[in-house]
């Protein structure tokens, strides 16, 4: 009875409240809830930066270029479209750390079939593959991109990049064996990353590739 | 009587060849194992040193130098891998052993920044501890002197309007 008639009561002070407008408000409270509301939200930022690990979604860039002598840079395109026994192709690749971490790259260049499909998920075996060079011969570790490098276009040159470099494409007697007579070929520019867990290097998915005829 | 002496001299000469040769192909043999056991320091030592880079969060301009070292540390393994399978091992243990030194100040440089990072992170957790204990004081004092006596007079008000109305029973009157 006695609850019944206190909840009728306070049923009537907030009719007449909401009838006389706003609900009054207290700067006490209000200022209380604030200053709760901030410690949570702060302790849960210290925490997210203290336990959470960066966010390292980055990714790297593999570009293959050409040295344009007139106008003294490198370019990206005037590619070759033929290769002999005797004749080399000059050609040049560039690599850039946008990893947001440090990065250990190795870059294998394959010869192949022409007809050869190209996976993001596996590298080419080498099985129906052959190797221009020896694992270590293109090896670079890159520091990561800055906020202010990452917003950059057209730079070469940098601790974040591997800046072009010069490579020979070359065919002999051993590397055409893999193409059964074929008289075209595509080479694949393949990128590595070295993964720390495993202590080896790991195919990034990252590759270009160059299909030329062969003579 | 001549004879003799051009077969003893003959003896001596080939002996005295095959005892170099073989002394040749032993310490031959020597530098090519010393060449792959410092090559192999030093590659262990180049995992070490990644593994120890990418511990650091911060990458600035002292760091960037670091790295930029470390690559060159890994040309110098990969010069004296390619040496070695071209049987030069002299010139390959002299590559490899540089690396190796180059490595190890790398280290000894990696670890005097973990240890002023782990300096500098003990000083911002000291902050943030003095500081949410004094939030948390704050909010004992407030809770003592405010809110506790606000909700206090606000329970008395409330319950100051209260009218109590005893049922009767049957037959009272």
């Amino acid at each position: 009875m006695v609850k019944n008639k206190m909840a009728k009561r306070n049923n009537k002070i907030d009719d007449t409240n909401t009838k006389k407008g706003l609900p009054k408000i207290n700067p006490k409270k209000i200022m209380t809830l604030v200053i709760v509301f901030s410690t949570i939200g702060a302790i849960i930022a210290i925490a997210s930066i203290v336990f959470l690990p960066n966010q390292q979604n980055g990714f790297s860039e593999l570009s293959l270029l050409t040295y344009n002598a007139a106008e003294e840079t490198y370019v990206a395109n005037n590619y070759p479209n033929q290769i002999s026994l005797s004749d080399n192709i000059t050609m040049f690749f560039m690599v850039k750390n946008f990893e947001n971490k440090i990065t250990y790259y190795q870059l294998q260049i394959k010869v192949t079939k022409i007809s050869q499909n190209i996976s993001l998920e596996h590298p080419l075996s080498l099985s129906n593959s052959n190797l221009l060079y020896s694992n270590e011969t293109y090896e670079k570790i890159l520091a990561p991109a800055t906020i202010n490098e990452k917003e950059e276009e057209g730079e070469q040159i940098g601790d974040y990049i591997w800046s072009p470099v010069n490579t020979t494409l070359f065919m002999n007697n051993t590397l055409a064996v893999i193409l059964g007579g074929d008289d075209s070929l595509k080479i694949v520019f393949e990128l590595w990353k070295y993964n720390s867990l495993i202590e080896d290097f790991q195919y990034s998915g990252i590759f270009t590739f160059l299909e030329l005829s062969f003579n | 009587m001549r004879n003799k002496l051009v077969n003893h001299v003959l003896v001596c000469s080939i002996t005295l060849l095959l005892f170099i040769s073989f002394t040749n192909y032993g310490t031959f043999a020597q530098s090519e194992e010393e060449a792959e056991q410092i090559i192999q320091q030093a590659s262990d030592k180049l995992k070490t040193v990644l593994s120890m880079l990418e511990e650091i969060r911060d990458i600035n301009t002292e760091v960037r130098v670091i790295i930029s070292q470390t690559d060159n540390s890994l040309q110098l393994i990969n010069e004296a891998k390619q040496l070695f399978r071209d049987a030069q091992y002299d010139v390959s243990i002299q590559k490899a052993n540089q690396a190796l030194t180059q490595l190890e100040d790398i280290e000894e440089e990696i670890a005097k920044i973990n240890e002023s990072t782990i300096k500098e992170s003990w000083l911002i957790y000291s902050i943030i501890g003095v500081v949410s204990a004094f939030a948390t004081f704050g909010f004992v004092f407030l809770f003592i002197k405010k809110i506790h006596p606000w909700y206090k007079r606000k329970q008395i008000e409330e319950y100051g309007n209260l009218e109590i109305i005893y049922d009767r029973k049957h037959g009272e009157k």
